[in-house]
């Protein structure tokens, strides 16, 4: 009887045909509160992508999914559980710098490799942990923003709101410093809370300092918001520009024409690839779409490329006996170059991409352009142009 | 002395930037800011007047009338404004379950009780709306309601005042609706001793389920015009819920009308205050004077039995 049960289980592993160990991989994102949606966008890629490593390395991932709520405390909950009770051999996900921060804190605790996409704020980075990497920065953003701003526009005048949290503070100061650096005067300059519903008071000061380009560092509610109270006061500005979350698909079909013109940063959007990338772009575009039959934002093509590059970290630092460890995946991320969607990735001593630059992009007819830098641009900007009229 | 020059100068700069059309823009803006409040915590401040229900799950209920609009408006093309009777019925009606199946059974515990149990059913119904709609934002986008309307170098969008109409209407409604009818006064009657409201033949289960169903109509009255304002999403209706109770207490508890007026003053506080010093001061003002009120008069502004 023992043999035969010896058998039928040697039967079924051969029958797998996995060419190495299962790999465990940690996954934490908000799927409930204010940053869920981002979140599910996240894991939606982070599911593609190991769907495509396990048809690509026949090697089974056992993925571990949890919830953070939105909150610093679930995520730290998430990442010791992973770390800890669950033993993976790696973790990706994450959104917020708010999150990530102490997430990537415990991350290091328990010496496990950690590979975010939505945490942007420099003083993450800062503490030079030897688990934390990530695919995009703040800085790359901040200066696709002043550079449009500068280079396109030629503007004199820019008010910059931005919401209190860390990572939109962050941006703001450094854009501000660029633009005044590049000559450009800022008069307002001004911070608001999380969950403000009347903007007016503080557009009214753009108005009346005579700005020409309204630039918000939110997200997608600041953006719903002050656009409509723009619209409410005819705001007399020559741009809009935000920072995430601003311009996606969705954004496009619940503004509808207030999204028009509209400028906002990205990593990705559909068609940016490089040359060498394009391929790979367009066959996840296809996975993404007929599995959940909806276009992948830039967090999603955030989430595949993350577990992409960790999965195959994992895998190539195991070697063919799938030996994983987190030294190995360790080293196997930091010896990373490769070109992919998001262009040149590879990481410096603290984690950081090393060649991360942001693309802008400009909503036209409720496509999103992408007009900056002029090497990755696929159209021309309409400015002056703001929805709801402007100068 | 440098510092000191510096901040003088920074002043300076903001009074010179601040016209004083912005100023009047701003308290208009403020005004009716205060008169959208009002309708968004219509619902609980009855509740809490008569039941001393703080009824925690207000803003979900709230957001399930946003929910409704949308869909009636992105599914049938159905004006938000039309849509407005069956979001509040269907509020009321996911109120009245709620009452039923879990506050009857410890309605007569302490109060704490049904604070615990009603933040319970708010979380279970942002995670319901989370699973049955997405967590993507809704925004309610009327054309013609968005449209600016300029005087005097004022903008105000027919939105807003559509808005505060039926805020303001909605306030003298259940004002007339307490004072007024029969059913009205025995809610009254039953908020202020139930043991004479159950002597005098009042069934006070039915006055209480009746008006826990109200609070939830009152509610559902105020999510289109959310989602029109502003947008709706999962994660609103906390947002919503803690506005509300901060106006209930600065309002006073069993004043109804009073509810427009400290709406209006919280609300062009806040405009204020953004105005004058800086919008990340706006949440501050409004916790501030909630602490004070509290202080200063317990009651509330204008507090006084229903």
């Amino acid at each position: 009887m023992i043999k035969i049960w010896c058998a039928v289980l040697v039967g079924l592993w051969l029958g797998t045909g996995w060419a190495a160990p299962i790999i465990k991989l940690g996954a934490h994102a908000p799927q409930t509160g204010s940053l869920a949606k981002h979140g599910m966008e996240q894991i939606k890629g982070i599911r593609v992508g190991v769907e495509e490593f396990e048809k690509k390395y026949k090697i089974k991932v056992d993925l571990r999914v949890y919830d953070d709520e939105s909150d610093p405390q679930k995520a730290v909950a998430a990442v010791e559980k992973l770390a800890g009770m669950d033993k993976v051999n790696a973790i990706v996900g994450g959104y917020g710098s708010n999150l990530v921060g102490p997430a990537s804190e415990a991350a290091e605790r328990y010496d496990t490799p950690y590979l975010t996409t939505g945490a942007v704020d420099t003083k993450l980075s800062a503490k030079k942990f030897k688990n934390f990497f990530r695919l995009n920065y703040m800085p790359g953003y901040a200066s696709a923003q002043s550079g449009t701003i500068k280079e396109l526009f030629g503007a004199k005048k820019v008010g910059v709101l931005y919401n209190s949290l860390s990572a939109t503070t962050e941006i703001a100061e450094v854009v501000r410093d660029q633009l005044v650096k590049a000559g450009i005067e800022v008069p307002v300059f001004e911070k608001f809370e999380k969950g403000t519903t009347n903007y007016k008071p503080i557009l009214l000061k753009v108005r009346d300092a005579g700005c020409e380009v309204l630039l918000v560092e939110g997200y997608f509610t600041d953006y719903v918001g002050t656009i409509k109270d723009a619209k409410i006061l005819n705001l007399p500005v020559k741009a809009y520009m935000g920072a995430w979350g601003i311009g996606t698909p969705d954004f496009v079909r619940e503004l509808g024409p207030m999204s028009e013109y509209i400028y906002g940063t990205s990593i990705w959007e559909m068609g940016t690839a490089p040359k060498v990338a394009k391929a790979e772009e367009a066959e996840f575009v296809a996975i993404y779409k007929a599995k959940f039959k909806e276009e992948p934002s830039y967090i999603s093509m955030l989430g595949y490329l993350s577990t992409k590059y960790m999965l195959e970290a994992i895998a190539q630092g195991g070697g063919k006996s799938g030996n994983y460890s987190f030294e190995k995946t360790r080293t196997a991320l930091r010896a990373m170059d490769v070109v992919g969607p998001l262009g040149r990735v590879t990481f410096d001593e603290k984690g950081d991409p090393k060649y991360f630059t942001a693309i802008l992009f400009q909503t036209q007819k409720g496509n999103q352009i992408v007009v900056y830098p002029k090497d990755r641009a696929i159209g021309t900007i309409q400015y002056p142009a703001v929805p709801w009229g402007g100068k | 002395m440098e510092n000191s020059l510096k901040e003088k100068n920074k002043v300076h700069r903001r009074k010179e930037l601040i016209s004083t059309a912005s100023i009047i823009q701003s308290i208009l803006s403020g005004m009716l800011e205060g008169g959208n409040y009002a309708l968004y915590c219509l619902g609980l401040a009855f509740v809490f007047g008569i039941m001393r229900i703080i009824n925690m799950a207000h803003g979900e209920f709230l957001v399930l009338g946003g929910y409704i609009a949308y869909w009636l408006l992105v599914k049938w093309g159905l004006n938000p404004l039309l849509s407005l009777p069956m979001a509040a019925v269907i509020a009321a009606g996911a109120s009245f379950l709620s009452y039923r199946v879990f506050l009857q059974r410890i309605r007569t515990t302490a109060e704490l009780n049904t604070l615990i149990l009603t933040f319970g059913i708010g979380i279970f119904l942002s995670n319901l709306y989370l699973q049955l709609w997405s967590a993507d934002i809704r925004n309610i986008s009327v054309d013609w309601m968005e449209k600016p309307l300029m005087f005097a170098g004022i903008y105000i969008s027919l939105g807003e005042i559509i808005t505060f109409a039926i805020s303001f209407i909605g306030v003298l409604a259940l004002h007339s609706f307490l004072r007024h009818t029969k059913m009205g006064k025995a809610i009254r009657i039953t908020a202020i001793d139930r043991d004479a409201a159950t002597l005098v033949g009042i069934n006070v289960e039915w006055v209480d389920l009746l008006a826990f169903s109200i609070g939830g109509l009152l509610a559902g009255l105020g999510g289109p015009l959310l989602g029109m304002l502003s947008f709706v999403s999962p994660g609103t209706g906390l947002h919503i819920t803690v506005k509300a109770f901060i106006l209930t207490v600065l309002a006073g508890v069993g004043s109804i009308p009073g509810l427009i007026a400290a709406g209006m003053i919280l609300g062009i506080g806040e405009a204020m205050t953004v105005t004058f010093v800086s919008s990340s001061y706006r949440e501050l003002f409004g916790f501030a004077l909630f602490l004070v009120i509290l202080l200063v008069r317990p009651s509330g502004l204008f507090g006084k039995r229903i």
